[in-house]
């Protein structure tokens, strides 16, 4: 088989596939192929593909590394691609930056100073920028900060580089019930949930987004709607490991078997997966399920691994962040049971 | 004195409107006959309400002017419209999300002002003749896309019904050809209980003459599976192998699944025809079958869901669940009716569906059992069914990936092990899933790193021979992160294996790119192999022992000329596993060859 039958071989199997690892292996093994033939753009192209792929798989680090040396390779011959060619993905590399603990904080501004730029130079609005400093100050628990950023984000105009309608709307749903402004939370997912606004990933994370602002309304009977439909949509999809970690939290106040399920049949991918922030939210799902499970007398070898695991990536996180909002996440977490069980039971 | 507040209304521009909703809201001009068969039919229904026995029909005629124009008259005799409700049905376009929960409720699929709306979209003007059943006056209405219209009383005797006239656009005139609006009338209303001619002032024809056959009752016994199979091809124009029923109570949804004749690929979304009362809703809808159902297409009719806005899907109620389930039954069905009773049919559908099948049979035990041992698998010993696998081992050997199979497939291979490859999609976790299943047998992942080690030893003797060579090897290949390792194994003719893990491989990666970026993603790649980097060495070089080449070269006591030869082999093992190499074994190929050039002129 020579060089061009090989790579469509490759290349044609791992479009056959749904996204996973697998799918992922054949690209890189594509790419290994071009690069050892030194095909400069099949390289370029599978490397976008593959950029791609690991971000529908829930893997940052293959996306990161992916993208390193596709932006790299933009700026080295800027007479063969567009200086924007790499811009649209930059927005799904800074959205997972922060999700590496190990990734110290004056990197992670490093890079998000370097999309501006390159989003400056190219006369594009910092709409996702903001965006996606927005997203990262509320992943670290920086309240402050988001206020600001998220008037600079909704301020900041439209253009062909910002999410689409239903994203944004998304991300606002998201925001709202973060600040336990759930009420809102609801009324802005109206949209959204009566399907008039929807894309790939919308509605999938509004409907495990609202479960615990709907628990908190009393809302339990649409809660319990959401979480059926909304589970059907991520269920074999490993990009969304947070959204199963909401399903589990909402499932573990309700029907704790059905949260083992899930726990079960999630378990592998959350173990071996590179996504921490998304890792961290899933065992502690585990652990809130675990220790409801323990106070009615039921005892599982998880608990004791899964509080480790949960406690470490918290650490790491505050560290970096220089703060102890995971800590107080966990808290206010195991609250749950107190607040919500009793009154359920 | 305090002001008297007005109501006033917001002017619309029509046009602007209609150019919005034919870049938005419909996904080609050629809609307009849909909403046109759309509107009729709820005439007619509407009509049937009050005269239980009526039966209606639709007439559509086309002929072309002169000056290149075509003309299209459409025309249903249902319950027509009074003059009071063209005000209120054709002037007002849009509707709220209130009204849209009315709808849900209602027996009518079309909305009248906005389907006509899409008509605007091919034709300039709109042209429409109607008399309602509880009047005896008949109506004028001519809209503009400029947003007025005119209304007129006619004189004279009109029956029933509405006539509308349509005149092509400059560019649309081919949404107006006879054959054009014949073959998109079948496939839009194909179902509808109640005649659509169609006539060009010269043929006229019943296009909905003959019936689909799964409309017809009890058609799962009487018709004939040829004659289904044909109707499939003329409907597709595939070569369907075999075909499915379709039935949910809830929903009311009937239909048929044709098993496609080839593979499909997981990833594209397979998209199925999908009535809604016999009025074809869209040829994209995804979410009425579930993701593994992706090796049929289907013909599908619901008279119980409820579409979205876009009316190209259907609310993802929990309605539409449960249909989802219950049509996913029947296609399961199916496959067990197979397993049971028609294994040659069986072996045909895993030839070539395998993949739709491995995606089942990962979730449903039933299936797991059914199929495990008809499912083919990819091996160190070629393509092999788990029944064969099953009868020749009693130790299941896999690998979890590609790359790891790569790796050792050609040495196991020569070994006569057979390991699978569990690379492939749903194929690690259907062998993991084995056990259970068969407790008699005993699953082993296979790490490349294990498969040198079940190689061959070197007696004692050989082993003191070796040594010197062994350091010199280790000395060469150490600033790689790489160990030598030499023993017995086939086929003769490799002179080493490289193996490594998957991790390492993707931390070369991780290097190679590193080299090759700007100063910020190289500290930020940095930070990244720093946190989940590997320990040296993560390689190993294998050398065996019974290649001829391999013997003489341990034997040298020329420790420059076995250093060069050892990095040779060494980019040799790397480029033959598709391992891109680095700057610093680029450097390696490049000198060793020059080196190697060198000597032989000597």
């Amino acid at each position: 088989m020579n060089y061009q039958e090989q790579l469509y071989l490759l290349e044609s199997q791992a479009d056959m596939l749904p996204d996973g690892e697998a799918r992922l292996a054949l690209l890189e093994q594509a790419i290994r192929l071009a690069d050892s033939h030194n095909e400069q753009i099949d390289s370029f192209e599978l490397r976008e593909k593959l950029i791609d792929a690991a971000s529908a798989a829930g893997n940052p680090m293959k996306m990161l590394v992916a993208f390193s040396w596709c932006l790299s390779h933009v700026d080295q011959h800027p007479h063969l691609f567009e200086p924007t060619r790499m811009l649209w993905p930059y927005k799904w590399v800074v959205d997972d930056i922060d999700s590496f603990s190990q990734m110290s904080r004056a990197l992670i501004e490093q890079m998000m100073d370097d999309m501006k730029r390159r989003y400056e130079e190219q006369g594009l609005s910092l709409r996702p920028y903001y965006r996606h400093l927005h997203a990262q100050a509320m992943h670290a628990g920086q309240q402050d900060d988001c206020e600001t950023l998220y008037r600079l984000w909704l301020a900041a105009p439209v253009d062909d580089f910002s999410d689409c309608t239903a994203c944004e709307r998304a991300h606002q749903v998201e925001y709202m019930v973060w600040l336990q402004e759930d009420e809102r939370a609801v009324a802005l997912a109206e949209p959204i949930l009566n399907g008039q606004l929807s894309c790939s990933t919308v509605p999938h994370n509004t409907y495990h987004h609202l479960l615990i602002a709907l628990v908190r309304l009393g809302r339990i009977e649409e809660a319990i709607d959401l979480q059926r439909r909304g589970y059907a949509k991520i269920e074999n999809e490993l990009s969304f490991l947070d959204g199963i970690a909401n399903h589990i939290r909402f499932l573990t106040l309700l029907d704790p078997e059905r949260a083992k399920e899930l726990f079960e049949k999630h378990l592998d991918h959350a173990m071996t997966s590179a996504h921490q922030r998304n890792q961290f939210y899933f065992f502690l799902a585990g652990w809130l399920l675990f220790e409801r499970l323990r106070r009615q007398g039921e005892l599982s070898d998880h608990l004791q691994s899964l509080i480790a695991k949960t406690r470490s990536l918290a650490d790491a996180f505050d560290r970096r962040n220089g703060n102890d909002y995971h800590a107080s996440l966990i808290e206010s977490t195991l609250a749950l049971l107190d607040s919500f069980l009793s009154p359920l039971d | 004195m305090q002001q008297e507040e007005s109501n006033y209304r917001f002017q619309v521009n029509l046009q602007g409107m209609i150019e919005l909703l034919s870049g938005h809201l419909y996904s080609s001009p050629r809609v307009y006959l849909r909403e046109l068969l759309q509107n009729g039919t709820d005439a007619i229904r509407a009509r049937i309400q009050h005269d239980p026995d009526y039966e209606g029909q639709i007439s559509i005629e086309v002929f072309s002017s002169g000056d290149g124009h075509h003309t299209l008259i459409f025309e249903d005799d249902g319950i027509g419209l009074s003059e009071a409700e063209v005000h209120t049905f054709l002037s007002i376009i849009g509707e709220s999300s209130k009204r849209r929960a009315e709808m849900r409720d209602s027996d009518f699929i079309g909305r009248f002002g906005i389907g006509l709306l899409s008509c605007f979209v091919v034709s300039d003007e709109i042209v429409l003749i109607t008399r309602s059943i509880h009047s005896d006056v008949a109506i004028e209405w001519r809209g503009k896309p400029d947003g007025t219209y005119l209304l007129r009383r006619l004189e004279g005797e009109f029956s029933p019904g509405t006539r509308i006239y349509l005149r092509s656009k400059l560019g649309f005139e081919e949404y107006f050809e006879r054959t054009t609006v014949r073959d998109l009338c079948r496939q839009y209303g194909g179902m509808l209980p109640f005649p659509i001619s169609l006539s060009d002032g010269m043929k006229s024809e019943i296009i909905n003459a003959v019936k689909p056959p799964w409309l017809l009752p009890d058609w799962q016994h009487t018709a004939a599976p040829e004659a289904v199979l044909e109707h499939g091809r003329q409907l597709f124009g595939e070569n369907f192998i075999d075909y499915i029923p379709l039935r949910s109570e809830i929903g009311d949804v009937s239909g048929i699944a044709f098993i496609l004749p080839h593979r499909a690929s997981i990833a594209a979304k397979t998209q199925h025809q999908v009535y809604l009362k016999g009025m074809l809703l869209s040829e994209h809808v995804e979410n009425i079958l579930p993701d593994w159902a992706f090796f049929v297409k289907c013909m599908i009719n619901t008279n119980d869901l409820m579409p979205t806005a876009s009316r190209e899907e259907f609310y993802e109620d929990a309605k539409l669940a449960q249909v989802r389930e219950s049509l996913g039954n029947c296609l399961r069905d199916y496959l067990v009716y197979l397993a049971e009773h028609d294994l040659p049919r069986l072996h045909k559908l895993i030839a070539i569906h395998f993949l739709s099948i491995k995606a089942l049979a990962v979730q449903d035990d039933q299936l797991y059992r059914l199929f495990i041992k008809w499912l083919p698998f990819e091996t160190s010993q070629g393509r092999l069914t788990m029944e064969q696998i099953l009868e020749l081992n009693t130790e299941i050997r896999f690998t979890s990936s590609l790359d790891e199979f790569r790796q050792i497939s050609r040495v196991t291979a020569a070994q006569s092990m057979c390991v699978i490859n569990g690379g492939y999609v749903f194929d690690t976790e259907l062998i993991l899933r084995l056990p259970q299943f068969f407790p008699q047998y005993e699953i082993v992942r296979i790490n490349p790193l294990d498969i040198t080690e079940s190689f061959e030893e070197l007696t004692i003797a050989e082993l003191q021979s070796v040594l010197a060579f062994l350091r010199t090897a280790d000395l060469v290949l150490q600033p790689f992160g790489c160990k030598a390792e030499i023993k017995k194994y086939l086929p003769l003719e490799l002179p080493a294996l490289y193996s490594t893990s998957e991790e390492a491989t993707f931390m070369r990666s991780v290097e190679r790119t590193q080299e090759q970026t700007n100063p910020l993603f190289a500290s930020i790649l940095e930070s990244l192999s720093q946190a989940f980097g590997m320990q040296t060495p993560h390689g190993q070089l294998c050398f065996n022992y019974h290649n001829p080449v391999i013997a003489k070269l341990v034997r040298s006591d020329n420790t420059a000329l076995q250093g060069k030869a050892v990095e040779m082999i060494y980019v040799q093992a790397l480029l033959m596993g598709h391992h891109p190499l680095n700057q610093q074994e680029m450097r390696l190929l490049n000198n060793g060859l020059l080196h190697l050039i060198e000597l032989g002129m000597r």
